[in-house]
């Protein structure tokens, strides 16, 4: 059955049980890749495009900022999103201002990251 | 800051030097009247002038030696010493004059004008001597004018001669208390005008002392509550996340139950059918998972808020007399959990005895030392947590094997608002208020000098 290519998103947190509760509720609208970090989720990414990554920003190792800036260094056209609980943290403030991140504030809702996501694809479209 | 007070010391230094002036002040005195003698000794006792001349230069040349003496005289039993010897000397020369002499009345009142101004040096209080010299001249008046003879010019003469060189001595002594009178004055203005300044010192410090508590209990509160948040953030994401998937598999499982409920015995295939659709082992192991991870999320933010209520225990103002491994355990709890990842904590808690603390604020204590070892090691960082006990106290260290305390930092690593962690990170005020808090539980807190790898801090309470 040919059907319209699903939006391929990638979730990258340390903690299991969120990473369970994104795939659960967004399967059918995505194509949901997960990681558990920021290693994991480059590596994937070699084999694996996707279109939207949305990185935990409290990890141990690399933090998500550090994954989201290599990501803009190795995978420009991937749509970058922050998820955390710390969104006034001036490192995030900074990254937001910068352009480099989209921030989505930890608990996440279900209709908010959709409509974001929509949001940040198009933009990205549009840009070409 | 002022220099250390030390009133009796001062009383004693003033006194000595009191006395070392004084004694100047005679030598000086004797040595530049005793001269003057020598002609009236003429006059009076012309048969043994020369002989009275050679005892009136001794005199002087002790006088003399007595004021060198004195100007480098530090001690007092050299002050003293050499004041008894002065006087003793040339009141000698004096004494052997007297059974020679034919004006006899007028030579005893001199030299016992002579011998109050020795004993007006030492200790006598200024009221007493001004009395023994006005019984004096009294006693010098009246033997004059009860001489059978009229009184002679040269008697006239002696007499005025002693008045004067007294008052001369006298004015020399005046002079040196006056001096001393003067000096303890103002020491004891200065003193009042210190003590002022530092009881306005020790309330802007009181002041300043509260803002910095304040300051860091919110520093330290804010940490922390950064930390919680993120502890509970995810099980709270998992909670509110996971419940419309399960609400949406609940409802179609009762309304498969309903179907169930009023169907016909033809409608068997249909229903299977249903049910296929749903896919129930699919459901089935979903709803386990969902609710399996929502059950964790539940359990983790409980016992957050289980480590939490132990640590905050001590909001209690009240102190109390309890096992402060109970306050460790709970610290390292709620800082275990958020390790960053490759950093250990190894506790190694011994029986203790109970101390008499405030929970809370040890807790604080042990929450600082810990976080900042967290701090100071990196990757494969480890930290180790022990409580012992050492004689009548219980000993907490926390060592890791972090870069350690650099030499030049050690002396002010307690002083407020010193941090080496940059601006914006550190507060410098986290070992200050551990301090502070330890010494208030009359206990101490210390770095480890004999530690090599990394830094090991020592806090020591006495035991209840």
């Amino acid at each position: 059955m040919e059907e319209e290519r699903r939006t391929r998103v990638l979730v990258v947190d340390d903690d299991a049980p969120n990473v369970r509760t994104f795939l659960r509720v967004f399967r059918e609208l995505y194509d949901v890749r997960t990681a558990l970090s920021g290693a994991e989720a480059l590596e994937l990414l070699r084999s694996c495009p996707v279109d939207v990554a949305l990185v935990d920003y409290s990890m141990p190792a690399m933090n998500g900022l550090e994954i989201l800036r290599e990501l803009e260094r190795s995978f420009p056209k991937v749509v970058r999103v922050l998820l955390t609980g710390y969104g006034d943290h001036p490192d995030i403030l900074a990254a937001q201002r910068a352009g480099l991140v989209t921030v989505l504030s930890k608990p996440w809702d279900r209709d908010e990251v959709e409509r974001t996501v929509e949001q940040l694809l198009a933009a990205r479209d549009a840009r070409g | 800051m002022p220099a250390c007070v030390d009133p009796p010391g001062a009383w004693v230094a003033e006194c000595l030097e009191r006395e070392r002036r004084e004694g100047i002040a005679a030598a000086l005195c004797a040595g530049l009247l005793i001269p003057a003698w020598v002609p009236l000794d003429m006059l009076m006792e012309p048969a043994r002038a020369r002989q009275f001349a050679v005892l009136r230069l001794v005199g002087a040349a002790f006088s003399v030696a007595a004021f060198a003496s004195l100007r480098r005289a530090r001690t007092r039993a050299a002050v003293r010493a050499t004041n008894a010897a002065h006087f003793v000397m040339t009141g000698l020369c004096v004494a052997v004059m007297l059974p020679q002499v034919e004006h006899f009345q007028a030579y005893v009142v001199g030299y016992s004008l002579f011998l109050w101004g020795a004993g007006a040096l030492f200790t006598w209080p200024v009221w007493l001597a001004a009395g023994t010299a006005l019984a004096h001249l009294s006693l010098l008046s009246l033997l004059i004018l009860a001489a059978p003879a009229r009184p002679h010019l040269d008697d006239l003469l002696s007499g005025g001669f002693y008045l004067v060189t007294t008052a001369a001595m006298v004015l020399g002594f005046v002079g040196a208390r006056r001096r001393t009178l003067r000096r303890a004055f103002q020491a004891s203005m200065e003193l009042a005008q210190r003590h002022r300044e530092l009881v306005t010192a020790l309330e802007s410090l009181r002041d300043t002392q509260a803002r910095l508590v304040a300051s860091e209990k919110q520093s330290a509160l804010g940490r922390l509550l950064a930390g919680l948040s993120h502890e509970i953030n995810n099980p709270v994401n998992v909670l509110q996340n996971n419940l419309d998937p399960v609400r949406e598999h609940v409802g179609a499982l009762v309304e498969l139950a309903r179907h169930v409920e009023g169907a016909r015995p033809g409608e068997l295939p249909a229903l299977q059918a249903r049910c296929r659709e749903l896919d129930l082992a699919f459901v089935a192991e979903d709803l386990a998972d969902a609710t399996g991870i929502m059950r964790s999320a539940v359990e983790r933010i409980r016992q957050v808020h289980r480590d939490l209520r132990a640590f905050i225990r001590g909001g209690e103002p009240e102190s109390v007399v309890s096992d402060l491994n109970e306050g460790l355990q709970a610290t390292l709890a709620l800082i275990g959990r958020r390790l960053p990842a490759g950093i250990r904590i190894d506790a190694d808690l011994g029986r203790l005895r109970p101390v008499r603390m405030q929970p809370g604020q040890l807790n604080q204590v042990w929450h600082n030392l810990v976080q900042n070892a967290v701090d100071a090691v990196g990757a494969g960082g480890v930290i180790t947590v022990r409580s012992r006990e050492i004689g009548s106290e219980v000993e907490v260290s926390v060592a890791d094997t972090g870069p350690g305390v650099p030499a030049e930092v050690l002396p002010r690593l307690f002083e407020p608002f010193f941090t080496t962690k940059g601006v914006g990170v550190g507060t410098g005020l986290g070992l200050a208020t551990c301090y502070q808090i330890v010494e208030r539980h009359a206990g101490r807190i210390a770095v480890d000098p004999t530690c090599e790898a990394g830094a090991r801090f020592v806090v020591r309470l006495p035991a209840a």
